[in-house]
């Protein structure tokens, strides 16, 4: 069962005890860039996120977690963030500071070739 | 964006506006490029234009606030206070009034919890995500109330009056304590919070003499920096109950069979009946069904509803408790709807131990409810009406049926839901478009004030608005020629008489900006 089908369990009830586990998505134990990518923008981007189900319509499901890609860009993920893209919202300096960002572009690209 | 400056301040004014505010929180918070603009704008909207800040400043203290705005009333800069801006479907983080600064209160992000009372002490930008894992990484016995689309600030969502969906959802009722920024930089905590240090600040929530709590829900009369929020305690199981209604008319019996249950508390939570779009628009696109103009035609929506199994409305009700009791009260509504109808309910039960469904009825926050922004293609947006109804089916059907027939008129998909709390209904409309779509955003804005116009005939009207529609629903509060409008507009007067803190945020704006005296 692919995640937008345990979803649609889910949110709409039509069996309970298949569950996308809190533990995929939640923030807890993580430190560093990673903690940094799951507080400012695990929410929409791990499992059972906005972002995640929309990518999922056109990419790979496995793909459109971002943390597996490995083809994201620095000044792809900063202008992403800065001006948003489709249904993803801008993300002002309020809310996740230049340093920040910087800490999440280094959390996606870690795995890009060098 | 170009930078639209505040009603009446010159560009060097505004100039100098900017280094004071710099002067409290440092230069790195203030931000004022055309993309820092940006940002600010509502995303969701379909006329960004129309609402546009001409910069923002990011306190990280209640103190910082109070300088901030001080200094706002010395230069006449109007700000527009956010919590996260994440009120999407109502403005974003966008001002109503172009030129305002955005007062951003991402940075604060204190959490306090009293254990041992369930109740937790937050800041503006202590988000839903933030406070549920605060509460699992601390093994607190208590869970949180988010909502359908977690991203925003718990602070903000209860002051907008957002509701979730446990027994603890009506958020503005649930909230006891705040501290106020007032518009002249004084500072406030109501109820017991008038007594300095006092325990029960949180706890108690009126205090002594008029409780002015309520007053900074949905207003422009101070900027709340502190917020107390009581939690529920975890429930020892949670039973489900679900079911599908095959007609589109059996809206009118299902309310009237439920109202009842929810009234004399069988029912806790406000349990909500929604149509076949709130799963397509999540799972698919439009495309993936219908090319054609107009609202998806009758064979449409019977094929969507044999795909994911859903009746014209799905009703899912949860139960909390003990085991014996939310069983036994299972049984109840059983046999209730039993004498009603023949639909079969699906029944499951979770304890603890087992993982739990992530949905806000289980506490737990979630945001793949807005992948239906996507529902249209291109940039997907959406926009809600939400009036308040009595509880009664026959009207409940009576405004269903306006309603259908006014998106079937402007060629929208029908996405509504009613919501029933224990004396009213939110009947929520939501309306998705596509904003790169002329035609249709033209559409929808004629659609909505339709909407608005229907319910005003039925002397109904939104709990909550669109920044862009404020001063049409204020405007529909009409009793004794607007007395309350006009009475809001005289204490934003003797309050803030620049009107400098969220001018026409809920149609308030204060003789000096042109309010209705």
């Amino acid at each position: 069962m692919n995640i937008l089908q345990k979803l649609a369990v889910l949110v709409f009830g039509t069996a309970l005890g298949v569950s996308v586990q809190a533990a995929d998505w939640t923030n807890l134990a993580k430190t560093g860039n990673e903690q940094v990518f799951g507080e400012k923008c695990g929410m929409c981007h791990r499992a059972s996120g906005m972002g995640t189900t929309l990518l999922s319509r056109r990419l790979d499901p496995e793909q459109a977690l971002l943390e597996n890609r490995r083809d994201l860009q620095p000044v792809f993920i900063e202008t992403v963030v800065r001006s948003g893209f489709n249904n993803m919202f801008p993300v002002s300096r309020g809310e996740v500071s230049d340093e920040q960002l910087q800490q999440i572009i280094a959390h996606l690209t870690r795995e890009n070739a060098k | 964006m170009q930078l639209v400056l505040p009603p009446g301040i010159s560009a060097s004014a505004f100039d100098s506006a900017l280094r004071a505010f710099a002067s409290v929180v440092g230069e790195k918070w203030v931000f004022k490029t055309d993309q820092d603009r940006d940002t600010y704008l509502d995303h969701f909207g379909f006329d960004q234009s129309a609402h546009v800040a001409s910069a923002a400043v990011a306190p990280s203290s209640a103190e910082e606030v109070q300088a901030l705005v001080r200094l706002a009333n010395e230069h006449n800069i109007p700000l527009w206070p956010i919590s996260r801006g994440k009120n999407f479907g109502y403005g974003s983080a966008a001002p109503v009034l172009s030129g305002s600064v955005v007062l951003d209160m991402s940075r604060m992000k204190k959490i306090s919890m009293d254990v041992e009372n369930g109740v937790v002490v937050v800041e503006p930008g202590v988000g839903f995500y933030d406070l549920y894992d605060y509460v699992e990484e601390n093994n607190v016995p208590y869970w949180i109330s988010p909502i359908g689309n977690s991203w925003g600030s718990v602070a903000g969502n209860a002051l907008d009056r957002g509701v979730g969906y446990t027994p603890y959802g009506d958020h503005a009722d649930k909230l006891c304590g705040l501290e106020v920024v007032m518009p002249d930089g004084d500072m406030i905590r109501t109820g017991m919070g008038a007594m300095a240090d006092s325990p029960c600040w949180n706890l108690h929530p009126y205090g002594f003499g008029p409780n002015w709590e309520q007053m900074f829900v949905q207003s422009n009369f101070g900027i709340v920096t502190k917020l107390g929020m009581w939690l529920m305690p975890k429930p020892e199981s949670i039973v489900n109950i679900d079911m599908e209604l095959d007609q589109a008319d059996d809206l009118g019996w299902a309310i009237d069979t439920l109202a009842p249950m929810r009234r004399s508390g069988l029912i806790q939570q406000n349990p909500s009946i929604g149509n076949w779009l709130r799963a397509a628009a999540v799972l698919t696109s439009r495309t993936d069904w219908y090319d054609g103009k107009g609202s998806i035609p009758e064979e449409v929506i019977s094929a969507i509803r044999q795909r994911f199994n859903l009746g014209w409305w799905s009703i899912n009700l949860r139960l909390y408790g003990p085991a014996e009791i939310t069983e036994a009260t299972a049984n109840v509504i059983q046999k209730t709807f039993a004498a009603r109808t023949a639909y079969p309910m699906r029944r499951g039960i979770w304890t603890e131990g087992m993982p739990r469904e992530v949905q806000p009825t289980s506490g737990v926050p979630i945001t793949f409810p807005l992948a239906n922004a996507g529902w249209h293609g291109g940039r997907g947006s959406h926009v809600g009406f939400s009036p308040v109804l009595p509880q009664s089916g026959e009207k409940a059907l009576a405004q269903f049926q306006r309603t259908f027939a006014r998106y079937n008129e402007f060629g929208m998909d029908y996405h509504g839901s009613f919501a029933l709390g224990e004396r009213h209904i939110t009947n929520v409309n939501q309306v998705l478009f596509n904003k790169d779509d002329k035609d249709m955003v033209e559409r929808v804005d004629r659609f909505f004030s339709a909407l608005v116009s229907d319910a005003t005939e039925q002397r109904y009207s939104e709990y909550r608005a669109h920044i862009e529609y404020m001063d049409l629903i204020a405007d529909s509060y009409d009793f004794n020629n607007h007395a309350q409008l006009r009475w809001n507009n005289k204490l934003k007067d003797a309050l803030d008489p620049k009107g400098i803190i969220a001018p026409g945020k809920s149609g308030i704006w204060g003789s000096v900006r042109g309010g209705r005296a």
